[in-house]
């Protein structure tokens, strides 16, 4: 390993624009010697690249909790989100209260009220033969999609995406201040619903958390904002991440866009990869509760731990060649993209059917794309990655 | 259809409990473990999918006998 491989090994920052922008090459560069990762930045964080230490600490939650938080920095969201912040034994039941609208069947149920929003999307701009795919496709599909699931005012959707990149930026450049706003009017807003879901109940999921109780675990109004928190904010960014990536990975490979345009069949395989090869989610943190040792590193209490999905993802242990995009990869074993165990990403089967009909539209109307001449792509700098924007042409019939 | 979930091979990956949480659900241990044994004929294809889809082939199936009625079984 080089000088600037042990520097990244004893000082990693997945926020540092230079390693954000080849944060596989930087990993893979230090993996075998360093498995475990320290950082100094953002309080101090240990962060985990090895699929094998990143599932076992995921479902360890004697050892690594989620209840101080899981983001590395500090997102600086009003509450707990649940269930994804709490712990066994009243976790599962908070999950379980949510579940039922987001099995597979459920999200089959959302189909054509999804492509009737990708649709009207890519008829928005088409025609023109240039467009930023991230704001004009990737960026609003979620939004308005979990204002459907959720059953809010679709037309609010670019406000609460507002909020939570003002906090996500605020964070990354400690402006406590600024992060206090967005956070406080997120608060305001998820108690305004709802209460008013209480007052005048609707057939949507906000009124199901606003009249939940469960006889196992306690159901506080604390924990129902905290639910429609999880689902509204987890449930947009993330998606328009994976869409920006999937749709960059279909630019960058004309050959694999061809192939699916054959044989639709395939497009799940490429969403698969797609996500294993650059996960929306590049990791998410746990607090260390009593003293364990991994890898040789001793973690104390209070410790803040990195679990990276996305360098799991890159574990040649587990992915041979991890840095070549291939669509035939057997997909055993399956990449944890969504998070491995009790907090698996409880939207899964909604993010890939979003996948899936973002591109099968977009392909449907623009078989053939490229990057625009004088674009760049840059990845954001956080935990959620994905290209910041995607200027791309194409020829208009 | 009868169903349950092998605790030594299970190591938690959470997909079935992901793909049908009618029938599949975490421990405090992270590993699987079935809610109902005897499957809904609703819910078949749901859990035979979670049966392919487990990434370590904990999950066991006992079908009825060939020609069984369902409502008879067990």
């Amino acid at each position: 390993v080089d000088d600037a491989g042990e520097t990244a090994a004893l000082d990693f920052d997945h926020t540092d624009p230079v390693c954000a922008q080849d944060i596989y090459g930087q990993l893979a560069s230090v993996r075998e010697i360093c498995p475990v990762l320290h950082g100094s930045k953002h309080g101090g964080f240990w962060a985990f690249s090895r699929f094998a230490d990143v599932t076992s600490a995921a479902n360890d939650h004697e050892h690594f909790t989620t209840r101080a938080g899981v983001t590395v920095p500090a997102l600086g969201l009003p509450i707990g989100s649940v269930p994804l912040m709490t712990d066994p034994p009243e976790h599962k039941f908070y999950r379980r209260a949510l579940q039922s609208f987001f099995t597979p069947a459920a999200v089959a149920r959302l189909e054509g009220p999804i492509r009737d929003v990708v649709i009207e999307r890519v008829d928005g701009f088409a025609d023109r033969g240039r467009a930023d795919l991230v704001a004009e496709l990737a960026g609003p599909v979620p939004c308005i999609v979990i204002a459907l699931v959720l059953g809010l005012d679709r037309a609010l959707w670019s406000t609460f995406m507002d909020w939570v990149d003002g906090m996500e930026a605020a964070s990354h450049v400690g402006d406590t201040a600024s992060r206090q706003h967005y956070s406080a009017s997120l608060y305001e807003f998820l108690v305004e619903q709802v209460e008013r879901r209480k007052a005048e109940p609707r057939d949507d999921l906000l009124t199901a958390i606003a009249s939940l109780t469960l006889d196992e675990a306690p159901v506080t109004d604390v924990i129902r904002y905290g639910m429609a928190q999880l689902i509204l904010v987890a449930g947009h960014d993330t998606t328009v991440a994976g869409l920006g990536n999937l749709l960059r990975h279909l630019m960058e490979h004309p050959g694999l866009r061809a192939q699916v345009r054959e044989d639709p069949g395939l497009l799940a395989r490429v969403i698969e990869e797609s996500l294993r090869f650059e996960s929306p989610v590049f990791g998410l943190a746990r607090t260390v509760t009593c003293p364990v040792t991994v890898q040789d590193r001793d973690l104390a209490p209070g410790d803040k731990v990195l679990l990276m999905f996305g360098a799991a993802n890159h574990d040649p242990f587990r992915f041979p060649d991890p840095e070549v995009f291939d669509a035939e990869r057997d997909d055993r074993p399956p990449h944890v993209a969504f998070g491995f165990g009790r907090h698996r990403c409880i939207g899964e089967h909604l993010a890939r059917s979003e996948l899936r009909i973002v591109a099968e539209e977009f392909l449907r109307r623009v078989p053939d794309y490229r990057l625009a001449p004088d674009a760049v792509i840059t990845m954001r700098t956080a935990l959620v990655r994905g290209p910041r924007s995607l200027d791309v042409v194409w020829e208009v019939a | 259809m009868r169903v349950r979930v092998d605790p030594e091979v299970c190591q938690g990956y959470a997909q079935c409990n992901s793909l049908v949480p009618e029938v599949f659900e975490l421990d405090d241990d992270g590993i699987s473990s079935v809610l109902i044994g005897e499957v809904p004929p609703d819910l078949v294809d749901a859990v035979t999918e979670a049966v392919d889809c487990c990434p370590t082939g904990a999950i066991v199936l006992e079908r009825d006998p060939a020609g069984a009625d369902p409502a008879d079984a067990g």
